[in-house]
């Protein structure tokens, strides 16, 4: 799984709330939440080297 | 009252894009590219973002504010975790600070933010909802006086340990009792 792909489900999110559809625009914000917890899960268990 | 939710949603969605456009700005002129929770922490914005969106599109309703809020901790989560990452001493942070704090730190901020801003407007958006009391089953009823409970002895052990005083004495105990 790619990062960028929360960026891509939730701009799709933001278009079908521009497109007047609430509740596909809610199960695309859903979507987005389940890859975030995952990609946030991954990134707080496993090293990361951020100190510059 | 509605109305003057909407507009403050629509004010706050417009600070939330700020905050957005500074961050890219920032990674574009100073040339501080994101890191992945920090592009994380842009995914839980513009997740917030959706929220406040719906009720500017489809009016204001409580499941919006739910998307803001669960966003939010999401979001904290992810800015919770960098912050933790650099607090040890000698620790410069990742990238610039931005007026004293770096971008994670004011990202933990605003997430924190949003969330007082949705309890608040929740609180004015839906004032004139019908109040009117109603009766607890059974269950409920034995839920409240369990809750009720607790709350009644949180206050009596918390006046015996610390009677009306501020509770700095340094030794803890029943004071009210047993001095």
């Amino acid at each position: 799984m790619v990062l960028v792909l929360p960026f891509f489900t939730v701009l799709i999110s933001a278009w079908y709330i521009w497109k007047g559809r609430c509740r596909t625009a809610t199960v695309w914000w859903l979507l987005t939440m389940v890859i975030y917890i995952i990609w946030l899960i991954y990134h707080s268990t496993t090293a990361l080297d951020l100190s510059l | 009252m509605v109305y003057m939710v909407r507009r403050l949603d629509a004010l706050a969605l417009l600070g939330l894009s700020a905050v957005l456009w500074m961050a890219f700005i920032i990674e574009l002129y100073q040339h501080q590219l994101p890191c992945p929770l920090c592009l994380l922490q842009r995914v839980a914005f513009t997740m917030a973002g959706l929220g406040l969106l719906m009720n500017l599109r489809f009016g204001v309703r409580p499941a919006h504010y739910g998307i803001v809020i669960l966003s939010c901790i999401a979001g904290l989560a992810a800015a919770g975790r960098q912050v933790l990452l650099h607090i040890l001493p000698n620790n410069s942070g990742f990238g610039e600070p931005f007026l004293g704090l770096h971008l994670y730190t004011w990202a933990a901020l605003a997430f924190l933010g949003l969330l007082a801003y949705c309890g608040i407007a929740m609180m004015l958006g839906f004032l004139r909802r019908n109040l009117s009391p109603r009766r607890f089953t059974f269950p409920e009823k034995f839920i409240a006086l369990g809750f009720l409970t607790i709350a009644m002895a949180n206050l009596a052990s918390t006046l015996l340990e610390c009677g009306l005083g501020p509770c700095v004495s340094g030794s803890f105990g029943y004071h009210w009792l047993w001095s």
